[in-house]
């Protein structure tokens, strides 16, 4: 223990004072100062992430610009003309494969079905198999010295090799035996729904048409793994099937239909060759240029840098500095006499679309009207088909128009770089044509999982939270409580864990069930996507939303509730009519804050959301966010470089966001507050 | 609509109000079910796992898991520890039988190094791995002989000049009969004309160290690897005349951008050579003529373990060593090539080391990780059965990696991260708290205070993770004499002078700048030598970062559990009744005397159940840590101090400023970063199941620990 000057351990001591500025002045300032730390933080962040910002900008407005002077804003102009006319006829060629796919019935998917099979039974086969193939090249391995061996004059030798041929041959055999039992047993097992989900689907089209057919293929499994150690090749049936196949296709293709159908698609993919040769040259002028540009950007530093370095350098290395010296960029280019090549070609542009047009509109009129498919996907494609068809001569004059208001000298302000950053339609980073910034996939990405979470989330949550709070037994409540606060620990990588390895398979498996066809974007092409994200994050976000709206309802005054009782009303009706509308802006709150929580989120978006940086269009495309983008990207990117300095934009964006959705939070919490 | 809304009650009504309170019920109970679901899954997978590797999950590193499928095979040995893990890893019936005890010995030598040893890098670092002795460098020399093993007679060709060198530096090279020939060299003058156009990448990387001077646009390294063919637009700014080497010449010939028509005239340039012939054996030479001959000659192998770029070391010794040990071979290899080490005392001695002998039955797959598979390999190597086959015979052999082992390193990791994150997330959480609690006055500053926590608890924890890489991991200010070359800047503190010594400098890659030149122009060319490092006599306030480090990692995640320490240890500060402290003050105690003495204690179960929450929160992030302190492999624990450089406080700082493992990032990298396989599957669920289980236990601790201080503390 500490003694003070008199002996009462509460003696308010003179003590050592500096700067006018006692112990106990200390003491508080101490403390204070670590409470200030959670402002410092603040500005820290917000300091550190704005410095990035607002280097990015100027750089990323360098970036615009060379786009625009070098021409490359041309190239890709034009080149949205020649994507328009390749998506025409791509169209064209799936039209005319689904159609004759579903026609020539379900020949083609057997061999594929039968794979799957095959992939099913070898997984479960795996050691039987293996034991043939050892025995095999045992007996490849020493046939050459018993051969030796039975030709040796030693009648010991000889004997030798002939029983330990036997012995080997014996071996193959007997694994032989053990295949031909197991295959037996596992045939009789296997199912349609072990296969994957496409597999599936697949399936049921073979059992729709052959219902003899999915027995067919176990047998051919069988006789396959039989028969596997002396010839192990394609069975028969298999071979049969798929020739089938492939002759009724192409008989099919000699249908009026089809052949019309091809007439349109030769002419279609024949029309675009002198347009695309003019891209292709466009594309190399004009990167060439852009090339040029970056080179001469950064030659300054660079040149400074081995300036510095010449005096200290060994003679050899220094003789190898000044060439590289010299070998860097030092003027600039003249943009406008550069520009005068891309302006040069409009009228040859003019032509070549002109040609196409005039090649390709015919052709049009042509095409099999909608009533002649009978494939679900075919009619599909023959509708998105006829829709371009009605754009095209409108979409390719329009962009023929913009070419010629293009202007290489239209500098791009600040302004424009930050319309460019927040809805620009790309993130392309380390690219061979050229590098964009934009915000708007990601953000999209973010936005959409986050609403199909919250939509998911909130009536769960605050269902449970009535629930619990109004209508369940006191066992239950400490039950289901700490369960909730359980799950709040549970540690997101976890659950993307999990969605890898389940949910995402789950979801995938339930979106092929035939009668959920009509929910827009099923059956989904894989398992990572929106859906699967948004499930996992929901079930994150609930505890969150759980407490707050459970805390919202339990803040309600006692005395509404027993009004209400008083008045006649039953206990669901007090809790629907007048505790809910009272609560009402704390449930609000908490779906604000469960909003934030799930934008936020990295591991899950990271590891299931697909990372296909693309504006989603249905709940089951592969998306990704902008967190997930700052997980993935940050570590790749070198210090101080744009995209380096973008994604500490994408983090400030969130970080905004996150402040923006608090204070709304705060003003809500604020406004229930008032009424207790 | 009724026109009375609480109308007594019909069938109808209480239908409604049984099928609207179902609803509500089934939502709640579907988050149950679902929870217990995710639970189930975890643990009915991740049991068998860890009932399988039993404690050797924990406390094994990961691994990759190499599986080669074996012939049938008898006599073959493994080490007895090995064999455990062979067992375990192969759980079947009958696949080795025959099992048997034998040993192997290995022959060792002990001796002691004198003071004045000279001594090559090879020989150095291998007596170093076998023994815990660290020396340091006096000098570096090329004086000193050095010995060497040629495994066949060779044939050297040297120039005349260096010849002559040899000669006088090592007379016995004399002895060899040595004949002069002439050597013809092509190279090709070729003349470029001013031009613009393109070539390709490939031919523009064996070009760029020629002399030809040409502008290049667009990025040749990120090219070349991807696409070697690809054509880059190129300028040539003025008509020159070149020499090129032949490969340099083909290549242009070969392009096929805009330059390829190239005629070139050949320039044959002949130089004197003399050659001799070393026969096979044992020599001893001057490192310096060793080095000549070797760089005059790439193509001839030589057997040796010395460094020919920087020479001998000279030790820096002040007494003579304790006792060291060598296996049999490499001492004789040392003592042989190190004709100046001095060696003294030389004992020999021998360890057994336990070995199983078994017989695999039949042709099967074997799992192991990798250390337990090369052991099994090396035991068998050589071994040959009585058809003079080999014993062990592989067919086929497939690596996966991190399936192995287990995840000490992660544990480890997570758990110094936690702990480093909680002393410091808990010493300001708590005295902020302390201070918002007791000291402030409701204003404007506190409630900034309190709007600033409420806000930097909603941050998403990536948005955490890049203000860590941009301030701690890369801006942070340490102390050092040795700063970074590219730190932002530094502000001399105080001179010092503890000049990092020549081992050191190598080690780290330090440049020693010289006061009389320029210090930019010194800095620039350690840059283009791949130095990173420099001193200057000078201890400077480096704002250099920390680096990717368990530091960095803990400020991070520390500013990340603030809010949540700060308002628990509040609320708990402010369940202590107000009497308490009013009776303390007015018995005459200062206002941090009642604190210490009237709140603080009863406030204690309040703040340890904020912590134990705050490291639920904390162990489980991954987002924070993956650019501030986590790794995905690393060979060292992170608690294995014997291998961390420095000595005392040194050494607790490279703790600290290490990078490691952490369980969530290991997670991440074996559930998301790699292929799935049927292989990883069982350390992915034993690892989430361990992962769960101790932050399920903190939040079970957390859970407890509130309950029990809310029924011990009423008031």
């Amino acid at each position: 223990m500490k003694k003070t000057k008199t002996d009462s351990p509460f003696s308010k001591g003179k003590g050592l004072k500096i700067f006018g500025i006692g112990k106990q002045e200390f003491i508080k300032f101490f403390f204070g100062g670590n409470a200030v730390i959670s402002i410092i933080a603040l500005i820290l962040i917000s300091l550190l992430l704005v410095k990035e910002a607002v280097y990015f900008f100027p750089d990323y407005k360098t970036n615009l610009n060379i786009y625009r002077q070098s021409g490359k804003e041309f190239a890709d102009i034009a080149k949205e003309q020649l994507k328009y006319q390749e998506e025409i006829a791509s169209l064209t060629t799936n039209l005319k494969q689904y159609e004759i796919f579903h026609r020539a019935g379900a020949d083609a998917y057997i061999p594929q079905v039968f794979v799957g099979f095959q992939n099913i039974a070898r997984e479960q086969m795996r050691e039987e198999i293996l034991n043939i193939k050892t025995a095999k090249e045992r007996i490849d391995s020493k046939e050459i010295i018993w051969e030796i061996w039975a030709e040796d004059e030693d009648p010991e030798k000889q004997a030798l090799a002939k029983t330990q041929q036997a012995e080997a041959e014996q071996k193959l055999t007997q694994a032989q035996d053990d295949l031909t039992v197991r295959i037996q047993e596992i045939a009789k097992k296997i199912k349609i729904s072990d296969l994957t989900p496409q597999l599936q689907s697949k399936a049921h089209l073979v059992k729709r048409d052959q219902p003899e057919a999915i027995q067919k293929l176990k047998d051919t499994l069988t006789e396959l793994y039989s028969r596997y150690a002396t010839d192990s090749s394609t069975p028969k049936y298999i071979k049969t099937i798929s020739a089938r196949g492939s002759a009724k296709r192409s008989e099919l293709a000699q249908q009026p239909l089809f052949q019309q159908l091809s007439g349109i698609e030769k002419v279609l993919y024949a029309s675009d060759r002198d347009y695309t040769n003019y891209i292709n040259r466009m594309r190399d002028q004009t990167l060439a240029v852009s090339e040029r540009s970056y080179a001469f950007l950064s030659s300054a530093a660079k040149k400074r840098s081995i300036e510095q370095g010449i005096p200290e350098a060994t003679p050899e290395k220094r003789r190898s500095l000044e060439i590289e010296l010299e070998r860097l960029v030092t003027e600039d280019q003249d943009y406008d006499a550069l520009a005068q090549n891309v302006y040069v070609t409009i009228p040859e542009h003019d032509q070549l679309i002109e040609q196409m047009m005039n090649v390709t509109t015919p052709e049009f009129a042509k095409l099999p009207e909608l009533s002649e498919f009978t494939n679900r996907g075919a009619r599909e494609f023959h509708k998105e088909l006829q829709e371009s068809v009605e754009g095209y001569e409108e979409f390719m004059l329009s962009k023929n128009q913009q070419l010629k208001e293009w202007r290489h000298d239209d500098k791009i302000g600040f302004f424009k770089t930050l319309t460019g950053f927040i809805f620009g339609k790309e993130w392309v980073a380390n690219s061979s044509w050229h590098n964009f910034f934009g915000l708007r996939p990601l953000f999209g990405g973010s936005l959409f999982i986050t609403l199909i979470a919250i939509s998911i989330a909130t009536p769960f949550a605050v269902g449970a939270a009535i629930y619990v709070n109004r209508l369940s037994n006191p066992l239950e409540q400490t039950i289901i409580k700490p369960i909730l606060e359980f799950i709040q620990a549970i540690p997101s990588v976890v659950l993307a864990f999990l969605g890898v390895v389940i949910v995402g398979q789950t979801i995938l498996k339930i979106s092929y069930t035939s009668w959920l066809e009509w929910v827009p974007g099923f059956p989904a092409l894989g398992e990572q996507m929106m859906l699967t994200a948004g499930v996992l994050l929901a079930f994150m976000a609930i505890p969150t939303m759980f407490t707050l709206a459970e805390d919202a309802i339990n803040n309600v005054p006692k005395s509404y509730y027993e009004a209400s009782l008083a008045l006649g009303a039953s206990k669901l009706e007090t809790v629907f009519r007048v505790i809910i509308p009272s609560a009402l802006s704390g449930i609000v709150a908490a779906v604000i804050l469960g909003f934030g929580r799930i934008i936020g989120e990295t591991m899950v978006v990271l590891l299931v959301a697909g990372g296909t940086i693309a504006w989603p269009e249905k709940i089951t495309s592969p998306v990704h966010t902008m967190t997930g983008l700052i997980a993935q990207s940050t570590g790749e990117a070198a210090p101080g470089s744009i995209q380096y300095r973008a994604l500490f934009l994408v983090g400030f964006v969130l970080f905004l966001i996150s402040l923006v959705l608090n204070s709304l939070a705060q003003a809500f919490i604020k406004r229930y507050g008032n009424k207790g | 609509m009724e026109p009375n809304p609480f109308a007594p009650g019909n069938s109808k009504r209480v239908t409604k109000e049984l099928a609207q309170r179902s609803v509500l019920m089934a939502a709640t109970y579907s988050i149950l079910c679902f929870t217990l679901f995710i639970f189930g899954l975890i643990i009915w997978r991740g049991a068998p796992v860890l009932h399988q590797y039993g404690t050797e999950f924990l406390t094994r590193k990961p691994e990759s898991l190499e599986l080669v499928t074996y012939d049938a095979g008898k006599q073959l040995s493994i080490p007895a520890k090995s064999f455990k893990t062979l067992q375990k890893y192969n759980p079947r019936e009958g696949l080795f039988t025959d099992i048997q005890d034998s040993s192997r010995s290995t022959e060792y030598r002990t001796f002691k190094i004198e003071p004045g040893s000279v001594i090559g890098d090879g020989y150095l670092s291998n007596v170093e791995v076998y023994n815990n002795f660290t020396a340091k460098y006096l000098k570096r020399e090329f004086t000193a002989p050095a010995g060497f093993e040629l495994s066949q007679d060779t044939e050297f060709q040297v120039s005349p000049d260096s010849y002559t060198t040899l000669t006088s530096q090592s007379p016995k090279l004399q002895s060899f009969p040595a004949q002069s020939i002439t050597l013809e060299s092509k190279s090709y003058s070729v003349n470029f004309q001013q031009k613009e156009g393109q070539m390709q990448a490939k031919t523009l990387v064996k070009l760029a160290k020629s002399p030809l001077i040409y502008k290049l646009y667009g990025n040749l390294t990120d090219v070349a690897d991807d696409k070697p063919a690809e054509l880059m637009p190129l300028y040539i700014p003025r008509a020159q005349s070149v020499l090129l080497t032949p490969e340099q010449y083909q290549a242009c010939l070969a392009d096929t951008g805009d330059f390829k028509a190239l005629e070139g005239t050949e320039v044959i340039n002949t130089t004197e050579r003399i050659s001799f012939t070393i026969p096979a054996g044992k020599h001893t030479l001057p490192l310096s003529s060793l080095k000549t001959l070797l760089e005059e000659n790439p193509a001839a192998s030589a057997l040796h373990s010395h460094n020919l770029e920087k020479g001998a070391i000279f030790l820096d010794m002040k007494k003579t060593s304790d006792s060291l040990l060598l296996p049999l071979s490499e001492f004789e290899a040392l003592q042989q090539d190190n004709p100046q080490l001095k060696i003294s005392d030389i004992g020999s001695t021998s360890y057994e080391s336990p070995y199983k002998e078994f017989t695999l039955t039949k042709a099967a797959q074997i799992k192991l990780p990798t250390t337990d598979m090369s052991a099994f390999k090396a035991a068998n190597a050589g071994a040959v059965n009585e058809n003079g086959q080999p014993r062990l015979k592989s067919l086929s052999e497939k690596v996966f990696p991190y399936s192995a082992g287990g995840i000490a390193g992660p544990i480890l990791g997570t758990a110094t991260l936690v702990i480093a994150c909680m002393i410091i997330g808990l010493g300001i959480g708590v005295c902020a708290a302390i201070f918002l609690g007791e000291y402030s006055r409701q204003g404007k500053l506190i409630s900034t205070i309190r709007l600033s926590m409420m806000n930097l608890a909603g941050v998403p924890s990536i948005v955490f993770g890049i203000f860590g890489l941009g301030l701690f991991v890369s801006l942070a200010p340490k102390m050092t004499s040795t700063p970074s070359i590219d730190d932002k800047f530094r502000f001399p503190v105080i001179p010092s002078f503890s000049q990092p010594d020549l081992r050191t400098q190598e080690k780290e890659r330090i440049m020693i700048i010289d006061k009389d030149k320029e210090l930019v122009h010194q800095l620039r060319s350690a840059q283009q030598q791949g130095l990173e490092r420099y001193y200057t006599g000078w201890t400077f306030l480096s704002f250099q970062g920390w680096g990717n480090s368990l530091i960095a990692g803990a400020f991070t995640l520390a500013i990340m559990v603030l809010p949540i320490i700060i308002t628990s240890s509040e609320e708990s500060l402010r369940a202590v009744p107000r009497g308490f402290r009013e009776a303390s003050l007015a018995l005459g105690a200062t206002k941090w005397q009642a604190i210490k003495t009237a709140v603080l204690p009863y406030a204690t179960p309040g703040i340890l159940t904020a912590s134990v929450l705050g490291i639920t929160r904390v162990a489980g992030e991954t987002a924070p840590i993956m650019f501030t302190a986590a790794v995905a492999a690393k060979s060292d624990l992170p608690t294995n101090f014997s291998a961390l450089p420095g000595v005392g406080l040194d050494k607790f700082f490279s703790f600290l400023s290490q990078s490691v493992q952490a369980m969530p990032y290991h997670i991440y990298t074996i559930a998301g970063k790699l292929p799935p396989s049927i292989h990883i599957k069982p350390m992915q669920y034993g690892s989430v199941l361990v992962f769960m289980l101790i932050v399920m236990i903190f939040a079970g601790l957390s859970v407890w620990l509130r309950i029990r201080v809310r029924k011990k503390y009423k008031w």
